[in-house]
């Protein structure tokens, strides 16, 4: 057989090869033939590990909605199908993935990749191809577009972060555990998460300026080479509270300048930093009594989040002590709810099911996942605040009725 | 005051810092004229290489120097002779793809193997610190000054008072005439590319004191580098030990006079300004 370089067969053969390339190997779980989902994730490259924690995520809720029977679509059961490519990490091999995933694949729907900057770059896709999309990987409110009908978030947003810290603070106040008004030191990285976890601070300051005053509001760049100076900055303005929005690296460092600068705050949050075990193991016990914000916790009292976890650490071990696998089964048993109540693949059906969703059963924290239009379909559900306690655990302080005890407060100045 | 010079003496020592991780740079670029864009590799690898041992062995960082420096210089020399001396008399530009393109396949390597998490180590002294009167002062930022000094000193004593120092600034001046006199250029240039590499991987072990790695790490500090080197004089050792030191002032007083964001724009300006500065003085 003579392959003509202009024949269709080899056209297929070389956008084969150039796939094979780019994106690496592809995954699948579920029986072939059934409902494809898919997704395009960072199984290498720099997001490599977390990649990894969304991939068990996805691969448990389908696994668990096949053990339930499936689900019936246009009267008949049908397995689901979970078929994953590895976009390397690379924000600029990820969208010609999800095209590949839809024009070639076949599949119904989207879930996420992550990290905003890959999201971000991803959700270009779906918007075009009318796609519905489950984004578990970025929180930033820029992912999520004006006109938006396509993207659904089961992440917070980062102001969430801020505000429930904020919420955690003032409720503090309110049992006379800390004095309002409080002084704020604020320091945040310059990019969309640190911008949109400033707006979140002084959204809530705004609303209630008797019960806090911003001493210090300065941005910082990605990967500084030294967090001293601005560590000195804080000291010199006397603030009571200390937060920080900022990436593991800058974190680590400006932790450190922190401690060796000695200082000492009623409360020092970094944003979402502190329980993660690479921090233990950065830092040691200089993070014990940090307080973070987390879009999940394994001590959550929920039922499903009860059975997330004996799910997740019977399958991959524990403890899991990290919030990406659980949003990620959190978000792909959502996108199955809706495709299940849509009773049908046809896109448009399912993402009015998604825009109609409501599962009161969620293992985020408010125990509810549901993507509200005025806020462009992105979940609006406060964060949970977590403490570092001295023995290497960690405590929810906040909200009350998920606390397992009392937040430590600092000496202050 | 007290905020002024406790940013000055954290100028002073992140600056040594700056310069300790130049000297490899500045010395290659000196004997060999080639600007080593695998310095980042090596840097990164100095890290892994510490974090490693620490993590698996449990020994010191500072320890590991005696793992990594000899490590460093023998990758270095293997490098140098397995493909730089092949391509001593291609254009600038092929050697610098070339070394490009052994950072990217170191980069890709770490990922393979230690995936792209952030590692960083902790020991006894990483968060402990001196206080000299109002001012606080990190150890460990302290004992990677000291080194830095003397790797300053002892790069200067085997530059001017040895053999071997004699031949790598003889073939710097001239290569030519170099071999004309008998000094065997191809084991100076091996021997250069040994010691930056040596002096590449030491620093990144000093800087697991500190800093955590991803496989990332070689470019956030490379243009560092580069802007340090070629603020004190592309082959001069001590203008790089000041450079560095002017550059780490000059970035904290900086951030915490005028604004943090401008930390890092500093390095750039500073670079900018140097080349420009150069251009002037060679012209006039």
């Amino acid at each position: 057989m003579v392959l003509r370089f202009n024949s269709p067969r080899f056209a297929l053969l070389a956008f084969s090869a150039l796939f094979a390339a780019i994106g690496g190997t592809v995954a699948c779980g579920g029986e072939e033939g059934g409902l494809r989902i898919g997704a395009a994730l960072p199984l290498s490259g720099k997001h490599a590990n977390v990649g990894g924690f969304f991939r068990n995520g996805y691969e448990l809720a389908v696994a668990e909605a096949n053990a339930a029977g499936g689900i019936e679509i246009e009267g008949q059961r049908q397995s689901i199908e979970l078929v994953l490519y590895d976009d390397k990490s690379d924000a600029s091999i990820s969208p010609s993935l999800l095209e590949r995933l839809i024009a070639v694949d076949g599949v119904a729907a989207l879930l996420s990749g992550y990290s905003t900057p890959l999201v971000q770059a991803q959700v270009i896709v779906p918007m075009r191809r009318g796609v519905p999309f489950m984004n578990a990987g970025g929180a930033s409110q820029a992912i999520f577009r004006e006109g938006n009908e396509w993207v659904f978030g089961a992440l917070s947003p980062v102001e969430s972060l801020a505000s429930t810290t904020l919420e955690w603070l003032m409720w503090e106040q309110d049992h006379d555990r800390l004095p309002a008004p409080l002084r704020v030191a604020m320091v945040w990285q310059n990019t969309d998460h640190g911008r949109e976890y400033r707006t979140g601070v002084h959204t809530v300051i705004e609303r209630h300026p008797d019960r806090f005053t911003i001493v210090l509001d300065e941005s910082f760049e990605h990967l500084s080479s030294d967090h001293t100076s601005l560590i000195v900055k804080v000291r010199s303005v006397e603030s009571d509270v200390f937060l920080s929005d900022a990436h593991e690296p800058d974190f680590l460092l400006q932790h450190r300048a922190y401690v060796e600068q000695g200082l000492n705050h009623v409360a020092v949050s970094y944003g979402a930093r502190g329980p993660e075990r690479s921090v233990r193991e950065g830092l040691g016990e200089a993070v014990a009594h940090l307080v973070s914000a987390q879009w999940w916790t394994r001590d959550l009292p929920y039922e499903r989040s009860r059975q997330f976890v004996e799910l997740y650490e019977g399958e991959h071990g524990g403890p899991v002590t990290e919030y990406y696998p659980a949003v990620a089964y959190e978000a792909a048993r959502g996108l199955i709810a809706a495709i299940a109540r849509a009773g049908s693949t046809e896109p448009a059906a399912v993402r009015d099911a998604l825009m109609a969703l409501d599962l009161e059963d969620s293992l985020l924290p408010g125990g509810r996942l549901h993507f509200p239009a005025d806020s462009r379909y992105q979940i609006r559900n406060r964060c949970v605040i977590v403490q570092n306690l001295p023995d290497g655990g960690t405590r929810i302080v906040f909200p009350p009725e998920a606390a397992d005890g009392p937040a430590y407060l600092g000496p202050g100045r | 005051m007290t905020d002024f010079l406790s940013v000055l003496v954290s100028g002073v020592l992140v600056g040594t810092v700056y310069a300790y991780m130049a000297y490899g740079l500045g010395l290659i670029y000196g004997v060999l004229r080639v600007v080593n864009l695998a310095h980042g590799a090596f840097l990164t690898l100095g890290v892994y290489v510490t974090w490693w041992l620490h993590f698996t062995f449990g020994i010191d960082p500072l320890v590991s120097l005696l793992v990594t420096a000899p490590l460093g210089f023998g990758l270095g020399a293997a490098v140098e002779r397995t493909l730089v001396f092949r391509l001593r008399d291609s254009p600038p530009v092929t050697t610098l793809l070339l070394l490009f393109g052994v950072w990217l396949i170191v980069r890709n390597v770490l990922y393979l193997v230690f995936g792209g998490t952030d590692r960083s180590l902790l020991t006894s002294y990483s968060l402990e610190s001196l206080a000299l009167g109002p001012v606080t002062l990190s150890i460990p930022r302290i004992v990677v000054s000291a080194f830095s000094l003397l790797g300053f000193v002892a790069l200067a004593f085997v530059l001017k008072r040895t053999w071997a120092g004699l031949a790598l600034r003889a073939v710097a001046q001239d290569r030519g005439a170099a071999a004309l006199s008998g000094i065997p250029v191809d084991r100076v240039w091996a021997t250069a590319f040994g010691i930056g590499s040596a002096l590449a991987m030491s620093a990144g072990t000093l800087m697991s004191l500190f800093y955590s790695v991803t496989p990332e790490f070689g470019a956030r500090f490379l243009l560092k580098s580069f802007c340090v080197v070629v603020l004190g004089g592309l082959t001069n050792i001590g203008g790089i030990l000041v450079a560095g030191i002017g550059l780490g002032v000059a970035e904290d007083l900086t951030a915490f006079y005028i604004h943090t964001g401008f930390r890092d724009v500093v390095s750039f300006l500073v670079l900018v300004a140097a080349l420009v500065m150069r251009r002037v003085d060679a012209e006039g």
